[in-house]
């Protein structure tokens, strides 16, 4: 069963991604072509572009979820009352499936009848036509609706994690001295860093991965604003249909964010470790 | 250095009825070593830690030197305190450790590193300054948090039963050890055990609670040989205290139809009382010497002395009753005893309320 639905296409990849295959684009019917494929992602500015927008997203979006999720969830921590319900609240955006995220929010954004749009403005930000129809403003749209959609994530991980902290090196630094903001950032922050730095690493082995919301959103545009790793990679194989070098994409893709986050991993134990 | 002072201080948690400290009235001289002992749940753990400001004191004040410090937070109470499992600072180097506090209080790094030097010389940790608290002891683990006490020149030092997490010989040590560099830097302390052990050994004065309530402050000794009502009786010394049903009748004392030796004192009043006999107060007569017998069950030999515990016959103590015997092998299982005791060797408690009637 797994060699069916992991290997086989694991290798079937492999294997296009040395040929030249494509439904239709003439003369493209399965030759080997050997490294052509991956020579050509080399110098395939359409690619490079992706990996910077892909790159952009995924750092400033982790970043702000993040920071967003570590005060949220220390706020809600604090919290002596509707503890829970405030946790509930929280999961709200995360159950929601990405692709109504995407739709409820392209209601939200239209250039013509959303609301966020009636008050973007009002508030006469962004230009009047719309906050998608700016190559920056998607990209913002994208990474603040990502933020919206995990910030939450972050904060359950942080109230799971704050409990799971022994309580008395925080009173013996309260004891020795330290605010209570110096006590959070001396103290309880670095004794959350594994956790942290685990939903950091799945935060950001999936925003590297993003798709729905692009695809729903923005469709990759304006032109190609917007358009991330996995967009570029949808509109290879399936707009131009160019099978063999999706395919050797999506490897080199897929390599490179398996050696990522396996780096990741690894400073995380060695940190860990070092203790 | 300060003296402290609890003033009707008390504690109540939300949702219960009692007090986990009551009313607590107590007097700690400058330098002095104080030694809070009681069971689980009698408050002392709730006393030092409303001392330093871990716990709020709902009526009643708590004065550090002329200082009114109830209301203050931790930080602004210059009190220095050793947790129970020690809590240190995981990320933190045990140098790092020890100058969290100078570094919370701005003291310059060159100064700070050479309070360091001089603690870490003093603890015997200059080799582990730069190891982390997981790569150490437990022995060690605990100087480092009496280190890190140390650096900060407090006015009070707060411990809270910092010897619990060692091992048997280790804590013999430790004890000592705690005892003389509080001897050396006389810094005023209060010190929080459940092991009376500790409490007699360590305190210039022990405080014995039970259930909230303060029940008799005063040096090791003096509590040894008068406690003040049942509880302390019980509590303090080790075997316990033996505590027997007996009666005052015309001034004499009388374990069933043993009397007492010694003269009849002056009693407040006859009627059912709780005599109390510590297991070296016993006289081991002759079997036709007025006294109680008992039938030695076990034998405890400690080397230098021992203890025989039995079964007593006399039919106002049917419980057991222990006895110090001082030569080796001398008692066997199975021997009967008979044992007598002065009147003023032994505690007469009033058995309603508990408290001293003897003087």
């Amino acid at each position: 069963m797994l060699g069916l639905v992991v290997l086989f296409p694991l290798a079937y990849s492999i294997k296009l991604s040395f040929q030249s295959y494509s439904p239709i684009i003439p003369n493209h019917t399965g030759q080997w072509v050997g490294m052509d494929n991956y020579q050509r992602i080399l110098h395939d500015g359409d690619f490079h572009h992706s990996l910077i927008v892909t790159a952009i997203f995924v750092v400033v979006a982790v970043s702000l979820e993040t920071v967003l999720g570590v005060v949220v969830g220390i706020a809600i921590d604090r919290l002596r009352r509707m503890r829970r319900f405030a946790t509930s609240a929280l999961l709200l955006p995360m159950i929601l499936t990405p692709l109504v995220v995407g739709l409820m929010f392209n209601f939200a954004l239209n250039a013509q009848f959303g609301y966020l749009t009636w008050v973007f403005n009002t508030l006469h930000v962004a230009g009047g036509d719309g906050v998608l129809n700016g190559s920056v403003g998607a990209l913002v749209a994208l990474i603040f609706i990502d933020v919206w959609e995990w910030f939450p994530f972050v904060a359950l991980m942080v109230v799971a994690g704050l409990q799971t902290i022994p309580k008395e090196p925080l009173e013996a630094a309260s004891i020795d001295g330290a605010s209570t903001r110096q006590v959070y950032w001396h103290i309880t922050l670095p004794l959350l860093r594994p956790i942290l730095g685990i939903a950091i690493l799945f935060r950001a082995t999936e925003a590297i991965r993003e798709f729905d919301k692009v695809f729903v959103l923005t469709g990759g545009g304006p032109g190609s604003a917007t358009a991330v790793n996995d967009l570029y990679q949808y509109r290879v194989s399936f707009l131009n249909w160019d099978l063999s070098y999706g395919a050797a994409l999506g490897l080199v893709t897929f390599a490179a964010v398996l050696a990522l986050s396996f780096l990741m991993y690894r400073s995380l134990r060695r940190k860990e470790t070092a203790r | 250095m300060a003296g402290i002072s609890f003033r009707d201080a008390t504690r109540r948690y939300a949702g219960t009825n009692a007090a986990a400290v009551s009313g607590l009235n107590l007097e700690i001289h400058d330098g002095e070593f104080m030694v809070l002992v009681g069971p689980s749940g009698c408050g002392k753990s709730t006393t030092l830690r409303m001392l330093a400001g871990l716990e709020e004191v709902d009526t009643g004040e708590i004065y550090i030197g002329d200082r009114e410090v109830s209301q203050l937070p931790p930080a602004a109470r210059d009190i220095a305190m050793v947790f129970q499992n020690y809590a240190l600072y995981p990320h933190m180097t045990v140098g790092d450790n020890m100058g969290f506090a100078l570094r919370m209080a701005k003291v310059p790094k060159s100064e700070r590193d050479r309070k360091i030097q001089e603690a870490a010389k003093l603890l015997g940790l200059e080799e582990y300054l730069d190891r982390k608290p997981k790569q150490l002891s437990g022995g060690q683990r605990q100087r480092v948090a009496m280190g890190r006490a140390i650096v900060r020149e407090p006015s009070v030092f707060c411990m809270d039963e910092p010897l619990s997490n060692l091992d048997a010989k280790m804590r013999v040590r430790t004890r000592t050890d705690i005892a003389s560099l509080q001897r050396e830097l006389g810094v005023t302390t209060v010190y929080v055990t459940h092991d009376q052990v500790e409490a007699m050994t360590m305190g210039d004065r022990v405080a014995v609670m039970n259930e909230g309530v303060l029940q008799q402050v005063d040096t090791p000794l003096a509590l040894y040989d008068r406690p003040a009502n049942l509880f302390v009786a019980g509590f303090i010394g080790s075997p316990q205290m033996n505590l027997l049903d007996g009666v005052i009748d015309d001034g004499a004392v009388r374990v069933g139809g043993y009397t007492l030796s010694g003269t009849p004192g002056s009693w407040p009043r006859n009627g059912r009382v709780t005599i109390g006999v510590r297991p070296e107060a016993w006289r081991i007569v002759p079997a036709e010497e007025d006294g109680i017998s008992i039938e030695v069950n076990v034998v405890e030999e400690l080397g230098a002395d021992g203890f025989a515990y039995g079964t007593s016959s006399n039919e106002a103590t049917p419980h057991h009753v222990i006895v110090r015997v001082a030569n080796r092998y001398s008692v066997r299982k199975g021997d009967v005893l008979r044992l007598a005791v002065d009147l003023d060797k032994a505690h007469v408690f009033d058995t309603e309320t508990g408290q001293r009637l003897s003087t």
